[in-house]
C-alpha cells in the first residue's frame, strides 16, 4: 500500500530498465495467487478437486464403545510394529509431487544382492549371519543326538593314563610348574584322603537275634542287650534328676508370686503411716542423694594430673640412661653366663637327655591312648554323638512267615548314624527356622509428627514399636 | 638376643587346623556348597589333640578341618561349577522378579553336569580300594532305589540307583560271587566276594519307604553321598563287566525278536528285562569261555602256614560246590514270595526260575510245567499241588546257601514250623561256647539226615580232616600245627580207640594190599609225650612281637574251655538228679 501511495505521490518514475521496471511495478495479486497455489500443493490439492470419498467418512459405528475403541492406546506389540519415530524427520512435509518423475535411486546393498541371488535361492538374499546360525544349529542338533540320554559310564577310571607331552628338555621345576598351569598334572592329594577315618566297619554285621525268625537264645541275647542299655539310660537320667532338678526346693506358684512381690517392694514406703514428720525426712533424703551422685560423676578413677608435677627433660633423660644401662648389664650377664655354660656341658647334656626321655614317655602314652580309643567316635562338633537305639522285635512281633515280617528301624537313619559314628559326618541338629536379628526401631526426631508427639514421648525408652 | 617375639598359634597344633567358617571364607562357598564339596571329595572334620590350641585359644567346641585339606580343596575344578550354579540362581531370581517366566524356566531346566570321575580316581587309586569301600555305596544305592521323588533328592537319582544296582546284581549272578545271605528285620543282608574282597550290603524289605522328619536325617547330605556313590558304582560296574567280557551297559539275549517290534521305546524293554534278573547277559566274545577255576597250588609247608593252607583248600572246595548249589533245579516262585532277593540268590547258584506271568516280565515257564522241581510258597496251604515237585518255604533257600549244601526239604514244607533262621555272620570265637545237648542233637540230626539223603541225591561228600590226612603226606605235617594239634590228635585217638585192636588190624590190612607186613608198633603214650614236647618247642618259637597276643589268645581259649567244662558238669549233675528222682 505504501508503495502505491508513494507511486501516486511520485508521478514520474523511471521504468526504463528492467531493474527499474521491477522496482515500481505492483505484483501483489500475482504473488498472492502463487502463494495460495503453493500452499494448496503442499496440503494436497484444493478440496474442490477431491472426491467425496476422500473428504467424507460414513460414520457407521454407533456407540460410545466404538469411540473408546478408537481412542484405545496401542498395545506394546502394535506399537512395536509402527515405524520408528526418528524416521519422521526424513519424510517430506509437503504433498508436492517429485518434479522429476523418473528419478534414479541408488539401491541398498541388500536389494542389489537379492536380485543377484534370486535365481539360486528362492527366498532371496539371506545375510551371512543367518546362514552361519543355521549351520551351527544343525551341528549342535547332531551333537545332541549323539549324546546318550541317561548317565553313561564308558571309560575305566582305573585304567587311564594321562599322556604327557615329551618335555624332557625342561627342568624339573619348570616342568612341574607348566604342567600344573596347563592342568595336566593333578594336584597331589593329602594322604589322609585315602585313609579311613575309623576302624569301625561301614556295615556292622547283624546280631543273630535280629533274624526274622531267630532262635530263642539269640533273641534273648538281643533283648538282654537292649534292656541293659535302657537300664543304663534310666540310671543316668535318674542321676541327672537327682543332681539338678531335685537339688532345689520346690515352690508353688502362689508362693513364688508372694516372694516376687516382697522382693520388688524392697525399700518402698508402705502406704500405711502417712505422718507429717516422716514426710519432711523423705523430702530431704533424695536431695542429699542427688548431691552425692553429682560428686561421684565428677570423680574419675585416675588421680588428677598436675602440670606442675610434670617431669623435666633432664629427668626424662636420666630415666632413659638408667634404663639403657640396666639393659646393658642384663646383656653382659647373659654373655658371661654363656662362657660359664661351657663348664656346665654335662648338666646341659643330662637335661637334654631328660627331655628326650620325657618326650619318649609322652609318645608312648599317646600311642597307648590311641590304641585304647581305636573305635571311638571323635568329637567333631559342639553337639556330641548319640548312639541310636538298637533295633529289635518284640517276641509278640515275631512271625515265621517272610510275608508277615514286621520291619524295624529305618535304614536311612541307620546309615546317617553310622556315618556320624565313623567320624565322617559331624553330628548336628538341622536348623529348621531361620534366625533373624531383632532390630530395634525408633522414629527419628526430625520425622516425628506433632500429633503423635505426645504419644511417642510417652513411649520413649520403653518397648520399641514393631510393625 | 632372642629375636622378634613369635606370635601365638603360628606353628604346631595351632597352625594345623581351621574352623569351618574360616574354610568357607577361604573357598568362597556357602555352607550348603561347602558341605557338598567336602562329602564329594572325602574330606571330613578332624578332632585335634589339644582343642584349645587348635582353636587358637577360643573355648567351646568348633568343627575343625585340616588346613592342608582345605588348601587341597582350593584346586578343585568343581568349585567353579558351584559358583556357576550360584550365578544361574541369581539369574533365575532376576528373571522371576522381572516376570520373564520363560527365561526363568529355561534357566531352571538347564542341566548341571558335574563330573566326578577324577574324584573317584583320587579317592580310590586302585580298583581294589574301591571294592573295599563298597558297603556304604551299595546299601545307600539300594535304599535310594526304593525312594519315590522327594524334596532335596534329584528326580532321576532313584531311577539311576535302581539301574546301577540291578547291573551290579547281574554281575554278581554272572560271576557267582554270592557267599552269605541273611534275612533280618531291617532287610536282606547279602555278602559277596569279588577279587578277594568281601562286600556286604542290605537290600531293604519290600514297600519299606517311610517318610522321615528333617531333624531325623538330613536328606540333602545323604543325597550328596549318593551322588558320589552313583559314579563310583557306575565305574565299578563298568570294570566288572569288562573283566567278565560282557557288554556294558548290559544286554540280554533276545528271546523272541518279534516281541518288541511294536513297542515305541525299545530301551525300556531292555531295561525291564534286565530288571527281571532272569535273562542271561550277552557276552562280547562269541566263544563261550569255560569257567576257568584257578586251582590252588600245593606247597610243602609246615607249621602255622600249612594249617592255613589246609583251611584255604577246604574253603575253596566248599565254595566251588556252593557255586553249583542249585544247578539243575527248576524253581517256581509263588506270587506272595518276595521276587527280587529270591531270584538273585537262586540264579547266583545256577537254578532256573520262573514266576507268574502277570507278576513281572521275564517269566520263562508256567506253573503247570511238570519238570519243576521246587516251588517256593509262603502261605499256610495251597489248593492245587503237583506231586512231582517240592513245595518249600523261602527260608529253605536262604538256609541252604548259608549251610553251603541242600538242606532236607521236610522241615521247610508248606505249613511246617520253620527251624530258626540263624545268622551266618557269627563270630567264630563264639562257636567255642557251651552248646546244650538239645542244640547238639538238633545239628547232629541234621547231619544224619544229610547222610541219608546222600543215597538219593549226589550231595557233596563231607570232607573230614582225616581223609586229607591220609591222602597227602604234606598235610599230615599240617596237623601238627599249633592251632589244630590238640583237637586233631584227640580226634585221631578217639577214632582209633573206638575201633579196637582187631578192627584196626583189619583196617590196616585193607590199606596195605601190596605187601602184607606188620605195622611198627608205637607207644601212644610216648607219642603223645613227644608231641607235647614238640608243641612246647614250637610255642617258644613264637615271635616276641606276637607273644603277648598269643598268650592272651590261649588264655581266652582256656577260659572258654573251662566255662564249657563247668556248664557240662552242671548239666550232668542236673541230669543225674533228674534220673534219681524219676
Amino acid at each position: 500500500m505504501t508503495a502505491a501511495v508513494e507511486s501516486k505521490k511520485k508521478k514520474k518514475v523511471c521504468k526504463r530498465n528492467k531493474k527499474n521496471w521491477r522496482k515500481y511495478i505492483d505484483t501483489k495479486d500475482v504473488d498472492d495467487f502463487l502463494d495460495l497455489q503453493r500452499q494448496e500443493e503442499r496440503i494436497g490439492g484444493p478440496a474442490s478437486k477431491k472426491k467425496n470419498e476422500e473428504l467424507f467418512v460414513i460414520d457407521d459405528l454407533p456407540t460410545k464403545e466404538a469411540a473408546q475403541d478408537r481412542n484405545l492406546p496401542l498395545t506394546k506389540k502394535q506399537r512395536a510394529l509402527l515405524p520408528m519415530a526418528c524416521y519422521k524427520n526424513l519424510e517430506s512435509l509437503t504433498k508436492v509431487p517429485d518434479p522429476i518423475t523418473k528419478r534414479n535411486r541408488v539401491r541398498t546393498k541388500e536389494e542389489r544382492q537379492a536380485t543377484m541371488l534370486k535365481k539360486k535361492r528362492p527366498e532371496g538374499w539371506v545375510s551371512q549371519r543367518v546362514v552361519q546360525a543355521r549351520q551351527d544349529r544343525l551341528r549342535t542338533l547332531k551333537k545332541k543326538k549323539a549324546v546318550p540320554k541317561g548317565v553313561v559310564f564308558r571309560n575305566d577310571v582305573w585304567d587311564e593314563k594321562t599322556v604327557l607331552p615329551d618335555l624332557e628338555w625342561l627342568g624339573k621345576d619348570a616342568l612341574e610348574h607348566n604342567l600344573s598351569k596347563a592342568k595336566l598334572a593333578s594336584i597331589r592329594a593329602p594322604k589322609g584322603i585315602v585313609k579311613k577315618k575309623s576302624v569301625l566297619p561301614a556295615l556292622e554285621l547283624p546280631h543273630p537275634g535280629t533274624s526274622y525268625n531267630p532262635s530263642v537264645s539269640d533273641h534273648q541275647d538281643l533283648l538282654r542287650l537292649v534292656a541293659d542299655k535302657e537300664i543304663e539310660l534310666q540310671k543316668k537320667e535318674a542321676h541327672l534328676d537327682r543332681v539338678t532338678s531335685d537339688f532345689f526346693q520346690k515352690v508353688t506358684p502362689a508362693e513364688k508370686q508372694a516372694q516376687w512381690v516382697a522382693e520388688m517392694s524392697q525399700g518402698l514406703v508402705k502406704p500405711e503411716l502417712p505422718d507429717l514428720t516422716d514426710d519432711i525426712e523423705i523430702k530431704e533424703e533424695p536431695l542429699s542423694d542427688d548431691e552425692d551422685t553429682k560428686e561421684n560423676l565428677r570423680l574419675s578413677i585416675n588421680p588428677p594430673t598436675d602440670r606442675l608435677k610434670a617431669k623435666t627433660r633432664k629427668q626424662r633423660r636420666t630415666q632413659k640412661r638408667l634404663r639403657e644401662e640396666a639393659l646393658q648389664r642384663k646383656y653382659a650377664k647373659v654373655e658371661k653366663k654363656k662362657i660359664s655354660d661351657i663348664y656346665a656341658l654335662k648338666k646341659l647334656n643330662s637335661s637334654l637327655n631328660n627331655r628326650s626321655e620325657k618326650q619318649k614317655l609322652v609318645a608312648e602314652k599317646r600311642k597307648k591312648l590311641a590304641a585304647a580309643h581305636a573305635g571311638r567316635t571323635k568329637r567333631l562338633a559342639a553337639k556330641p554323638f548319640e548312639e541310636a537305639d538298637i533295633d529289635f522285635s518284640r517276641p509278640c512281633e515275631l512271625r515265621s512267615s517272610l510275608n508277615l515280617v514286621k520291619k524295624q528301624g529305618s535304614l536311612l537313619s541307620d546309615r546317617y548314624q553310622s556315618l556320624q559314628k565313623r567320624n565322617i559326618l559331624a553330628p548336628a541338629t538341622k536348623q529348621t527356622k531361620l534366625r533373624k536379628a531383632r532390630v530395634k526401631k525408633f522414629v527419628k526426631a526430625s520425622h516425628k509428627i506433632e500429633e503423635a508427639g505426645a504419644q511417642i514421648q510417652k513411649r520413649k525408652g520403653m518397648k520399641p514399636r514393631r510393625k | 638376643m632372642a629375636g622378634p617375639r613369635r606370635k601365638k598359634y603360628t606353628s604346631g597344633e595351632g597352625a594345623q587346623y581351621v574352623t569351618r567358617a574360616t574354610a568357607m571364607r577361604a573357598l568362597q562357598l556357602s555352607l550348603k556348597d561347602f558341605r557338598r564339596l567336602c562329602i564329594l571329595k572325602g574330606i571330613y572334620p578332624r578332632e585335634p589333640r589339644n582343642r584349645k590350641k587348635a582353636q587358637k585359644g577360643a573355648t567351646g567346641i568348633k568343627t575343625l578341618y585340616n588346613k592342608k585339606d582345605i588348601r587341597f580343596l582350593l584346586h578343585e575344578p568343581i568349585i567353579w561349577k558351584f559358583r556357576e550354579q550360584k550365578t544361574v540362581g541369581r539369574k533365575i531370581g532376576r528373571a522371576k522378579a522381572l516376570k520373564e517366566y520363560s527365561e526363568a524356566k529355561h534357566l531352571m531346566n538347564k542341566p548341571v553336569l558335574i563330573k566326578l570321575d577324577h574324584i573317584v580316581k583320587e579317592r580310590y587309586p586302585t580298583f581294589i580300594d574301591a571294592l573295599r569301600d563298597m558297603d556304604d555305596c551299595l546299601t545307600l544305592c539300594h535304599l535310594f532305589s526304593t525312594f519315590p521323588s522327594i524334596r532335596h533328592i534329584p528326580r532321576d537319582q532313584s531311577t539311576l540307583c535302581r539301574r546301577l544296582m540291578l547291573e551290579f546284581m547281574q554281575a554278581v549272578i554272572y560271576s557267582k560271587a554270592l557267599r552269605k545271605v541273611f534275612i533280618s528285620i531291617k532287610g536282606y543282608y547279602f555278602q559277596v566276594e569279588i577279587k578277594g574282597q568281601l562286600i556286604t550290603w542290605i537290600m531293604p524289605h519290600q514297600f519299606s519307604f517311610e517318610p522321615q522328619t528333617k531333624e531325623d536325617v538330613d536328606f540333602r547330605i545323604m543325597s550328596t553321598f549318593v551322588q558320589f556313590y552313583i559314579v563310583l558304582l557306575g565305574f565299578v560296574n563298568f570294570r566288572l563287566y569288562h573283566v567278565m567280557n560282557l557288554h556294558y551297559p548290559p544286554r540280554v539275549r533276545r528271546v523272541e525278536e518279534t516281541e518288541g517290534t511294536d513297542l515305541v521305546d525299545k530301551m525300556a524293554l531292555q531295561s525291564e528285562r534286565i530288571a527281571a534278573l532272569n535273562y542271561p547277559l550277552v557276552s562280547t566274545t562269541t566263544s563261550i569261555a569255560e569257567e576257568e577255576e584257578t586251582a590252588l597250588d600245593k606247597f610243602e609247608l609246615d607249621g602255622n602256614e600249612a594249617s592255613k593252607m589246609e583251611k584255604a583248600y577246604i574253603e575253596a572246595d566248599k565254595i566251588q560246590k556252593l557255586k553249583t548249589l542249585f544247578k539243575g533245579m527248576k524253581v517256581f516262585l509263588n506270587r506272595e514270595v518276595p521276587r527280587e532277593p529270591l531270584v538273585f540268590i537262586l540264579r547266583c547258584f545256577g537254578a532256573e526260575i520262573s514266576w507268574d506271568k502277570k507278576l513281572f516280565v521275564g517269566a520263562t515257564f508256567e506253573e503247570s510245567d511238570e519238570t519243576i522241581t521246587h516251588q517256593v510258597v509262603d502261605r499256610p496251604q495251597i489248593e492245587r499241588q503237583y506231586i512231582s515237585r517240592y513245595y518249600v518255604q523261602p527260608q529253605w533257600v536262604f538256609d541252604s546257601v548259608n549251610a553251603r549244601e541242600l538242606l532236607p526239604v521236610e522241615r521247610y514244607f508248606i505249613g511246617a514250623v520253620l527251624p530258626p533262621h540263624l545268622s551266618p555272620f557269627v563270630d567264630e570265637s563264639k562257636t567255642e561256647a557251651y552248646h546244650p545237648p538239645e542244640e547238639q542233637q538238633l545239628f547232629s540230626n541234621n547231619e544224619n539226615e544229610n547222610e541219608e539223603e546222600e543215597e538219593i541225591t549226589p550231595a557233596p561228600p563231607k570232607i573230614t580232616t582225616k581223609e586229607v590226612d591220609v591222602s597227602t603226606k604234606s598235610i599230615s605235617s599240617i596237623q601238627k600245627s599249633i592251632n589244630d594239634s590238640e583237637e586233631s590228635s584227640s580226634e585221631e585217638e578217639d577214632e582209633e580207640g573206638d575201633l579196637g585192636p582187631e578192627a584196626l588190624k583189619e583196617k590196616m590190612k585193607m590199606k596195605m594190599i601190596v605187601t602184607p607186613g606188620r605195622m611198627e608198633e608205637k607207644d601212644p603214650f610216648e607219642e603223645k609225650k613227644k608231641e607235647r614236647e614238640e608243641y612246647k618247642l614250637r610255642e617258644k618259637m613264637v615271635h616276641k612281637k606276637h607273644k603277648a597276643l598269643y598268650k592272651s589268645m590261649m588264655k581266652g581259649r582256656a577260659l572258654r574251655a573251662k566255662d564249657v567244662k563247668v556248664l557240662t558238669k552242671k548239666r550232668q549233675l542236673i541230669d543225674q538228679k533228674k534220673m534219681l528222682k524219676s
